[in-house]
């Protein structure tokens, strides 16, 4: 029994780590390679490629947007809008959050259905808790006539009216 | 260690797995711990729900492709075709409402009694987080069957998660796998519903229940109204012995009866699941938002906040704060230990204190009326008539002024909270209308 122990005492000395060293070593290795998983794991959460539609979408002739009009274009979810001193674009996704809002001819105003916000036409919100008016799009006439909007690309309310 | 050769029949068999097991569930309970009003085996109910969630999720697993537009169809099969497709769908959306209901009980349940007291409060901890895993699961699950509803719910729930300040926009691209709500949301809404948070939910239960073996078993306050601790545990083989007269074996009383409890659960969940459908909207399309696109019924609170605050304070700063509250309860022994009588005696000393408390109240007020929330006002304002009520009797020692003036500060709390979820809940359910503008249920 007692030789036994020894034995055992002495295998003990002569391991390369004692036993708060291996502890040590343990948890630095098992954090580094805990942090590298995390690394590599946040890049492999976000997508590489992504198969959404593209943000530049034509929305057709200008002439079929009579003066004073604003137009939900479903496909896309923006509003297309001509006054008096040309077209405009607002993105019809609600700032607060991010339902579809739509256009109510009757009062002439925005509405989103979600949580009661209401816009102008020029996307100014007059109630509701959205936070920021419906963003302006960038809107221009393409080669062969027909309008086009960039989704992504936003521009300072009444800064740019495009004519036909 | 109770031999094999010791089991003479099958309950003792019973008996000894129950003993390994014991980790788990005490082999003996004292009679007095039984009783249903103790704890409505909230409970044992709310984990007959998670059973039920378990294995009717599994089936419906074996017909459901996460992909878009297969995963609207399937949902079509499951009604128009599989055999009993209808039925497990119906059962496992009606067992999650009962599920996320019941977990909310058992909370209430449990803070009323305070059995959240030392030695138990890393038990509500968890019980916490349970309560919050339960939430994630509805969620994420909300989104599979790809309907309108649930498309739209889950937009208007991941614009939340962007309105955070710096990190927001980026968490709702690693969340969703894009910019908007599209394949690889539904993916990753599939892998978190069915392996991650219900590998937490188990691993929590687990936790859970070992913790209150751990801690004596069910809440059972002794004269005083403190919580009797556990004396020790069972010796190995005490169990056969019965040494301890007071106690009785736990599987022959409680597990016997919380099984009775389960199953008729199951039967009324069942017979609803027989009886009504479970809702499927026209398909998703991310073109279209329904109008009023409304939340599941647990949700609609917090899209009622949504409509009078901004979404970071509704969607992030409220839940937030109410979170860390309910986390923070069992260790703060201030909330416990100030009770509705000094709160009053501090409002008639016109301290600092009170002139606090009144400040607070009135900005509340102010703030609340300004963007018209009277839903949530009206809590406010009962649990303070209430206080006001009880600060101004002094000598009564019965009666229902002296049950208010003898309820702790965390009480009033809790009742606050629990008001306050009541009414915005009612309120976002039945009384608002399209562009969530008010409007009376009864008028059609």
């Amino acid at each position: 029994m007692a030789e036994e122990r020894e034995k055992r005492a002495a295998d003990y000395d002569r391991a390369p780590l004692d036993r708060r060293q291996f502890v040590k070593v343990g948890t630095t290795s098992l954090g580094v390679a805990g942090l590298g998983a995390c690394v590599f794991g946040f890049r492999y959460l976000s997508p590489n490629v992504l198969y959404e539609p593209p943000p530049i979408v034509s929305v057709g002739r200008p002439e079929r947007y009579p003066v004073g009009s604003v137009t939900l274009d479903p496909r896309f979810g923006i509003f297309v809008a001509r006054v008096q001193e040309g077209f405009y674009a607002l993105s019809a996704v609600c700032t607060h959050l991010g339902c579809l809002s739509t256009w109510k001819a009757d009062t002439g105003e925005i509405v989103c259905p979600c949580h009661g916000s209401t816009f102008r036409r020029d996307g100014t919100v007059t109630s509701g808790p959205a936070p920021e008016p419906l963003p302006w799009l960038k809107v221009w006439i393409s080669d062969d006539g027909n309008l086009m909007v960039d989704r992504s690309a936003t521009l300072p309310a009444h800064s740019e009216y495009v004519q036909a | 260690m109770p031999h094999a050769t010791h089991i003479r029949n099958p309950l003792q068999a019973i008996a000894w797995w129950q003993h390994d097991f014991r980790r788990m569930l005490s082999a003996r309970v004292r009679e007095a711990q039984l009783g249903f009003r103790n704890t409505w085996y909230l409970g044992a109910l709310t984990l007959g729900t998670f059973t039920i969630q378990v294995s009717t999720g599994l089936l419906l697993m074996l017909y459901y492709h996460p992909s878009i537009p297969q995963g609207y169809a399937d949902m079509k099969d499951l009604e128009f075709v599989v055999s009993s497709g209808v039925m497990l769908r119906s059962l496992h959306r009606w067992s999650a409402h009962a599920m996320v209901f019941l977990v909310f009980m058992h909370m209430a349940k449990v803070f009323y009694r305070r059995a959240y007291q030392p030695p138990r409060e890393l038990n509500w901890v968890v019980g916490v987080s349970l309560l919050l895993a339960t939430l994630l699961l509805s969620y994420t699950g909300y989104l599979l069957p790809w309907d309108q509803l649930s498309y739209w719910g889950t937009t208007v729930g991941a614009s939340i998660i962007s309105s955070m300040p710096f990190v927001g926009a980026r968490l709702r691209f690693y969340l969703l796998g894009g910019h908007t709500v599209n394949a690889n949301a539904l993916l990753r809404f599939y892998v978190l519903h069915t392996m991650i948070f219900p590998l937490v939910v188990i691993m929590l239960i687990a936790v859970h229940l070992w913790r209150l073996h751990k801690d004596g078993g069910m809440y059972e306050p002794d004269e005083q109204g403190k919580p009797i601790l556990p004396d020790h545990i069972p010796a190995e083989d005490d169990l056969f012995r019965g040494v301890e007269n007071e106690k009785t074996l736990s599987y022959r009383e409680l597990l016997f009866r919380e099984i009775i409890g389960i199953e008729a659960l199951a039967v009324v969940l069942l017979s609803m699941a027989l009886i009504w459908k479970a809702p499927l909207d026209e398909m998703a399309n991310p073109l279209h938002t329904p109008n009023p696109a409304k939340a599941p019924w647990y949700f609609t609170g917090l899209q009622e906040l949504l409509h009078y605050f901004p979404p970071f304070v509704a969607g992030i700063i409220l839940p937030v704060l109410i979170v860390s509250g309910l986390f923070i309860i069992p260790f703060v022994p201030f909330f416990d230990d100030v009770s509705t009588a000094d709160l009053c005696r501090w409002a008639r000393d016109k301290s600092g204190r009170s002139i606090t408390i009144a400040t607070v109240m009135v900005v509340l007020s102010a703030l609340l009326i300004r963007i018209h929330a009277w839903d949530a006002l009206l809590p406010l304002w009962i649990v303070v008539t209430l206080l006001c009520l009880a600060g101004r009797t002094a000598d009564q020692q019965k009666g229902f002024r002296n049950w208010v003036r003898s309820r702790s500060l965390s009480f009033w709390i809790m009742t606050l909270f629990l008001m306050e979820a009541v009414i915005l809940t009612s309120v976002g359910t039945f009384f608002r209308g399209p562009s969530w503008t008010w409007v009376w249920p009864w008028r059609g």
